[in-house]
């Protein structure tokens, strides 16, 4: 296993393409974190006008909604510090997954497009080879996630509040790596489910687009009102879509037939093994004629 | 006498298309083989079964008494090239031997030297560190041919080798595969270039319409037929074709004016003599043993 992986580093290490996007994407989710605390800690424009004009009254006003804003503040402002910011980087996940997206069908589509699946006997089986590609598309994705980890860990020191470090506000995290690992592995089924469309599709765009169309499915099956009163009301925490949103902690507790967050865990994890065991066997099953 | 490639009863259809029907095809240790057919026979479906690559709707292959499915692997043992010769254009010629070598989990020095062995081998040498996608169609060949022997490999599996070389490439190729034969290899070429196979196989398989029609060597193929050529005079031809039917020979009209081809004729004195006695006599008389071409156009034109 370890000299295919080997091979698909060759295959695949010297694609700058490649390499600039898993650069890119966590550079990206820097980007977010820094829009999205500078969006939170900068004072909001208060206009507030009486009619007829009464200008104590409208500075009171003014007054008591900057403090309501600084009251806020207070809660926001430590998620953005260490360590609590890790939590806060891997929540703004989307660029993650395009990227988890592209790279399973782009690494295995691709072979079917240049022709090179018809070497795929020369070296193993052909379950094994896509197995160790699928380990292998885990390693950019890694490598983008830890890039935007120790960005998430870094940024926060160089940030201010009003003129007070960021981490003055810094508050411990409990269970912070459990969370940051469960958000995490949110990208499994964007890479499990990719690679079956890639397998099914023979092509990469058509993936790609497949797996858009396939995720818009699942988000309207879990949107479905009709889930709601009825036995089926654990159903929309167990989809794909719904499952992600739980582990992402959505959902409110008290809602009837919502499952526990480690059930849905589960079901993601599920799904994300299922598509790539479905696309095993689909590649197995299936001649290479192209 | 060992057996190192074995199909039996191969059967494949896609649709109403069948391109296999009931394909038996042997090769022994040692041997080159040539299959041979018109586009469309089934030459490359028959090896792509033989690799694994598509599954057979009836009918076994055997490779080294292993027995060949999808999930087959071939390892380091079988060099094979199908079709057009696929490679990672993003990677350079030698980047794409050195997947496979280190799939394979080769030491550095042998990687080194196989892959500049098999560059050299196909004259690649000086073109190994270029992106493959800025190769010529000649190049790309070349390079598919490297991949298959780059392992050395005890047999050979090639589709059209000698596909979009020019004649130099292909006469390099050509000496290249014999040389590989002559040490000893297990090779089966598919073809539709009859010299080539001609000269490069000790045995042949003639394939259409996913059948085999014909096996043996050149030579035995050919089976000791002849037609005799005649050049005459154009004003002759008819009466000499006339006096030559009349004796129960064939005769067909070459494309060439004046020329007539006589085939059931034992031996050209006989012919000789029947012409002389009716007051024809040939400019030029050929006596011409078969040629592969010739059984090749025969038992093919005769099924299409």
């Amino acid at each position: 296993m370890t000299h295919l992986l080997a091979a698909d580093g060759v295959r695949f290490g010297h694609r700058l393409d490649l390499r600039l996007l898993v650069l890119l994407v966590p550079v990206i989710m820097a980007v977010m974190f820094l829009a999205d605390f500078r969006g939170q800690t900068t004072p909001p424009d208060v206009n507030v006008f009486f009619d007829p004009p009464d200008p104590v009254a409208e500075a009171q006003m003014r007054e008591q909604q900057l403090a309501e804003w600084h009251q806020g503040l207070v809660a926001i402002v430590p998620t953005y510090a260490f360590p609590a910011s890790l939590l806060k980087v891997a929540s703004n996940i989307w660029p993650l997954v395009l990227l988890a997206i592209y790279l399973s069908t782009a690494l295995v589509a691709g072979e079917f497009e240049w022709g090179t699946m018809r070497t795929v006997h020369l070296t193993s089986s052909r379950g094994r080879t896509l197995g160790v590609r699928v380990v292998f598309i885990a390693g950019p994705m890694g490598v983008a996630v830890v890039v935007a980890l120790v960005l998430g860990a870094v940024m926060p020191f160089f940030l201010s509040v009003e003129g007070t470090s960021l981490q003055g506000f810094a508050r411990p995290v409990s269970d912070l790596a459990p969370q940051v690992a469960a958000r995490m592995a949110v990208i499994l089924p964007f890479i499990g489910i990719p690679v079956l469309m890639a397998i099914l599709s023979r092509s990469t765009g058509l993936a790609f687009v497949l797996t858009l169309l396939f995720f818009f499915a699942d988000l309207m099956v879990t949107a479905l009102p009709l889930w709601r009163d009825s036995l089926l009301g654990w159903l929309p925490s167990m989809t794909v879509t719904g499952s992600i949103s739980r582990v992402m902690g959505a959902g409110d507790p008290s809602m009837p037939g919502l499952v526990p967050a480690w059930v849905s865990f589960v079901a993601m994890i599920g799904w994300a093994a299922a598509a790539v065991v479905l696309a095993i066997a689909r590649l197995q099953h299936t001649d290479l004629n192209d | 006498m060992t057996l190192t490639i074995e199909a039996t009863g191969l059967r494949k259809r896609y649709g109403s298309v069948a391109a296999l029907d009931g394909l038996d095809l042997t090769v022994e240790q040692g041997q080159v083989v040539g299959l041979l057919g018109p586009n469309g026979a089934g030459k490359t479906t028959a090896l792509r079964i033989l690799l694994g690559l598509v599954a057979p709707d009836a009918g076994s292959v055997t490779i080294d008494g292993a027995p060949v499915s999808r999930d087959w692997v071939a390892g380091e043992r079988v060099g094979a090239m199908v079709s057009s010769p696929v490679f990672y254009p993003h990677l350079s010629g030698a980047d794409n031997l050195r997947v496979l070598a280190t799939a394979w989990g080769w030491p550095r020095d042998r990687m080194q030297a196989r892959v500049a062995a098999a560059l050299a081998l196909v004259d690649l040498t000086g073109a190994g560190g270029r992106s493959a996608r800025g190769y010529s169609t000649g190049m790309r060949q070349r390079l598919g041919i490297a991949l298959a022997l780059l392992a050395d490999p005890p047999i050979l599996i090639l589709d059209e080798p000698v596909n979009g070389l020019d004649p130099a490439g292909i006469v390099e190729i050509r000496d290249l595969l014999i040389s590989l034969a002559g040490s000893g290899r297990t090779i089966l070429i598919s073809s539709h270039l009859l010299t080539e196979v001609e000269r490069t196989c000790d045995h042949v398989t003639i394939v259409d319409r996913g059948r085999i029609v014909a096996s043996g060597t050149p030579d035995s193929l050919a089976g000791g037929g002849h037609r005799i050529e005649l050049r005459l005079d154009v004003s002759s031809a008819p009466t000499a074709r006339r006096v030559l039917e009349a004796a129960g020979f064939g005769v067909a009209e070459s494309p060439v004016a004046g020329e007539l081809w006589v085939t059931g004729a034992p031996d050209g004195a006989t012919v000789s003599r029947l012409l002389a006695d009716a007051g024809c006599y040939p400019d030029e008389l050929v006596r011409r043993r078969d040629s592969l071409e010739d059984v090749f156009l025969r038992l093919t034109g005769a099924t299409s």
